[in-house]
């Protein structure tokens, strides 16, 4: 829990810091935007003022060639019928304008702007103002370079390329990172794991050795005893060392299939055949439980397992579901294929499992149960892991425990799946 | 994939799109044009110009279709003359060579590149008088008309 706030508290900081940079660029950039427009404006109206005043003085408005600024594109001063009285191109002055745009100046006052492409391809902002010259009242249009001008929104545009290209950046270094640290987190608990299983191998070795040998005795004599024995109390004694000798037995047994490291080689069996054989074995158990089995799994199902290892499966599954079951309960093992794999579902109507065991279920000697060793779904888990599967458990909508084993569907050699 | 990871990769969509769109945000420039100038057939009366200096170099342009050259007028300002296609002057034969002091008329136009380009209309080589006609008064092409016929030097 205390992992999970710091990772949302750095998560939170990082994405206001996220969100106030870029809000930050984007508004440099937005107010870069009429700060250059304004200086654009700012220098028309000066050359324009100028140049009217220089138009006033000198009627043959030769004197307008000395304004000459690397922002101006042309200048031109028009009488209020078209024709041009000045161009910076001296051939087009005596000839009449080409467009309409001068007409509107003429009723307006003040600076108009527009942005005017010209025939170059070249964006100019088109400034006109009505003048007075001194003879008669004109326009004055100047056409401005924007490049300049636009150096302010250049540098904004720059500046916010870079921050989100930074913030891009430090945002997938930051996702490797976390992948990195995850898949760190995740082979050391592999590592763990590795580190428990050896341990338990080596306890497995010494059960198979040590307590295997001399239990196979003690449940022979049992054996013999119980045979041998008058009805009694003795005889009961004799049955009860033979049952727990089973019981230990099961228990090395599980064991030493939980810490066995072998790879299991994927061979396609008929879930439904082995299922049919583990309840049949189950029955006589169940009966005397009181506890009645259906089984639904269509025949043509195919899984990729091994078929005594999916009969092992089963057999835990279906023992659990009987065990948990009250008298007159009911454990259902069903089947069906979704995609490329085969789902197969045990449930039972026993009390079901605590929200706090279902994520420790399958670790091994846990368990709830007050026989067992706890390694029942261990054995489960690992075989279905082996097989490329998976296995989870929840509560059912009737409150029985709900397992489903997913394996994937076997690929036949003629190429068909099952 | 966990909705985290698709919260995180969606954000990270989002901040990897943006310096991209800045480029665009106001309009300022279009595509992937580097002057946005129409080199080839653009002209304009209003902004013809004529300047003088002396040719600084001859290559072809960055849309590797036209040949320019790069002259130094007075006071060490630089421009781009543009001088039309390269097939053009393939045919014709370049009569202008780098040191030449050349008068160049045309229409002056600043790109967003910031360089100030001219779009030749007739370029006269001062020392020996060579002109060297590339467009009519309005700005109409010789190589639009498929060859050279109303130029001339």
């Amino acid at each position: 829990m205390l992992r999970f706030s710091a990772f949302l508290l750095i998560f939170v900081t990082v994405l206001v810091l996220t969100g106030g940079l870029s809000w930050f660029a984007i508004r440099d950039y937005r107010l870069a935007v009429p700060v250059a427009q304004e200086n654009l404006r700012g220098l028309a109206l000066t050359l324009a003022t100028a140049m009217e005043g220089v138009a006033a003085r000198d009627p043959s408005l030769k004197s307008l060639t000395s304004f000459q600024t690397p922002e101006i594109a042309y200048a031109a001063l028009l009488s209020a019928k078209g024709k041009i009285l000045f161009h910076t191109n001296p051939d087009l002055i005596g000839s009449d304008v080409t467009d309409e745009r001068y007409r509107p100046v003429l009723t307006k006052e003040g600076l108009s702007e527009s942005r005017v492409r010209l025939g170059t391809g070249e964006i100019v902002s088109e400034f006109q103002t009505p003048v007075q010259l001194s003879d008669q009242s004109g326009i004055l249009r100047l056409a401005l370079h924007t490049w300049r001008s636009e150096a302010i929104m250049r540098r904004a545009r720059q500046g916010m390329t870079e921050i989100f290209s930074l913030l891009t950046v430090g945002w997938i270094l930051g996702l490797i990172i976390i992948g990195l640290l995850r898949r760190q987190a995740r082979q050391q608990r592999q590592a763990a794991r590795q580190q428990e299983l050896a341990r338990l191998g080596e306890v497995g070795a010494v059960l198979a050795h040590e307590i295997r040998n001399p239990l196979a005795g003690i449940k022979g004599y049992g054996q013999l005893l119980e045979e041998r024995l008058p009805d009694g109390r003795e005889r009961g004694f004799a049955t009860l060392i033979v049952s727990e000798a089973w019981r230990l037995e099961r228990l090395a047994h599980d064991i030493l299939l939980y810490t066995r490291s072998e790879s299991i080689v994927a061979a396609p069996c008929q879930p439904a055949i082995v299922a049919a054989g583990v309840v049949a074995l189950l029955t006589p158990q169940a009966q005397e439980l009181e506890i009645r089995f259906s089984c639904d799994i269509p025949d043509d199902l195919l899984v990729s397992c091994p078929e005594e290892r999916l009969q092992q499966v089963l057999l835990n599954l279906l023992t659990n579901g009987m065990q948990a079951s009250p008298v007159g309960g009911l454990v259902t093992v069903s089947g069906r294929r979704v995609g490329k794999w085969v789902e197969l579902r045990v449930t039972d109507n026993g009390p079901g499992i605590a929200k706090e065991m279902q994520n420790v279920l399958f670790e091994p000697f846990r368990t709830s149960k007050a026989r067992g060793a706890g390694l029942g779904l261990s054995v489960c888990k690992k075989i279905v892991d082996g097989c490329g599967g998976s296995i989870e458990v929840k509560n059912g909508s009737g409150g029985g425990a709900e397992f489903t084993v997913r394996l994937p569907v076997a690929v036949l050699k003629n190429g068909e799946s099952g | 994939m966990q909705p985290i990871s698709i919260i995180l990769f969606s954000l990270l969509i989002f901040l990897a799109s943006f310096p991209a769109s800045a480029q665009a945000f106001w309009g300022t420039t279009k595509g992937n044009c580097t002057c946005c100038l129409n080199f080839e057939s653009g002209y304009d009366v209003n902004t013809v110009t004529t300047v003088t200096g002396r040719i600084l170099s001859i290559q072809t342009g960055i849309d590797h279709h036209n040949l320019q050259m790069e002259i130094e007028c007075c006071c060490g300002i630089r421009m781009m003359v543009v001088l039309g296609p390269q097939r053009y002057w393939a045919e014709q034969g370049m009569p202008l060579k780098v040191g030449d002091k050349v008068a160049v008329c045309g229409s002056k136009a600043q790109g967003q590149d910031g360089v100030i380009y001219i779009l030749a209309q007739k370029i006269t080589e001062i020392s020996q008088g060579v002109v060297v006609i590339l467009r009519n008064e309005s700005g109409h092409p010789n190589w639009a008309d498929g060859g050279g016929e109303n130029g001339g030097r």
